[in-house]
């Protein structure tokens, strides 16, 4: 729902880091979306492509890493990967876990076509 | 690649929205220097966030200073009926978007006078995902969850029930016509967050507001 906003800055960032009038020459966004970021990664990519038509990012090309919910168990100290909507630990059913990852909404690197 | 040319990579490795978590902690440093107590009311749209909000006032407004930012996608009529409080009421409108930014609260800290507030209450836009993502600088999210909403909700929006610090579970007087287990309902939530505090309330019959408001206000102090 807010992706829109999301590749606004997306781009934002993008231009911040690359020396001016160089737009056209990035030809790769590699991003993380964990599963709980709340951000859906179609449409995340359907809200970039709108943004890059009308831009100069003309040749980007965006690589959506996902990153599924880890958590590690307090109680019996394993770390596993959790199913969306099941929060305890997989191994011993405790709900004393912490999260580790799932939440990640960022940008790793981009790449310049020099 | 194609001979001859070459590739350079810039490592980024930030945020996305760290531009709002900024602005955010600005507005945080704002609220710490005027001493204002803020929280952020949040729900799906008519889980009753704006009668939580005219019972709490009944409730604490003889009690301390409160000041109000409303968000909406569309009319002030919510500003129009916390105006009827004599409380400081700002109406911020959307025209669309789905959640409230730190930006947009920064341009409304611009006509309240913090120095006269105690407490803050932000009421978000009604959606259960996006405002889960951003941060206004608030001390906690407040999450409402109405009992006609059914008890899964917990396990399918579960990014805003981890954010949360308390859970007030709404309009319990409706429990014996709706299909709502309410101890499911509470099972869910804590199963995602073990320490949410959690209220049970009905602005209808005024049910659980006097508990809710003695804990808001003991909030104040931490």
């Amino acid at each position: 729902m807010h992706e829109m906003s999301v590749a606004q800055n997306i781009f934002d960032i993008v231009r911040k880091n690359i020396p001016e009038e160089s737009e056209e020459k990035v030809v790769k966004i590699h991003l993380k979306v964990g599963e709980l970021s709340g951000v859906v990664p179609d449409s995340l990519s359907f809200c970039i492509d709108i943004i890059k038509d009308e831009s100069n990012f003309k040749n980007v090309f965006i690589e959506i890493e996902q990153v599924p919910i880890t958590a590690h168990c307090q109680l019996c100290g394993k770390t596993s990967q959790l199913e969306f909507g099941v929060f305890f630990c997989p191994n011993c059913q405790s709900t004393n876990i912490k999260l580790l990852t799932g939440r990640e909404l960022d940008i790793v690197d981009i790449e310049l076509n020099d | 690649m194609i001979e001859g040319e070459y590739m350079s990579v810039i490592t980024i490795e930030r945020k996305i929205l760290a531009k709002n978590d900024e602005i955010a902690q600005q507005n945080r440093e704002l609220f710490q220097k005027n001493k204002v107590f803020v929280f952020n009311l949040v729900s799906s749209p008519g889980s009753g966030k704006t009668s939580i909000l005219e019972r709490t006032l009944e409730h604490i407004q003889n009690k301390i200073n409160v000041a109000v930012i409303e968000g909406d996608v569309q009319t002030d009529f919510d500003a129009q009926r916390i105006a009827k409080y004599n409380v400081p009421v700002v109406q911020i409108v959307t025209r669309g978007g789905c959640h409230l930014d730190a930006l947009l609260i920064q341009d409304a800290l611009k006509k309240i006078s913090l120095q006269n507030i105690r407490m803050l209450i932000i009421e978000n836009v009604g959606n259960l995902v996006c405002p889960a993502n951003y941060d206004l600088g608030e001390a906690m999210k407040v999450l409402i969850v109405s009992t006609t909403e059914g008890d899964d909700k917990p396990l399918k929006y579960p990014g805003m029930f981890l954010n949360a610090t308390a859970l007030i579970i709404n309009k319990i007087d409706l429990i014996p016509y709706v299909n709502c287990n309410i101890s499911h309902l509470k099972q869910n939530a804590l199963q995602i967050n073990p320490r949410l505090k959690i209220f049970e309330t009905s602005c209808t019959t005024g049910a659980g507001i006097y508990e809710w408001c003695s804990w808001i206000l003991s909030q104040i102090q931490k």
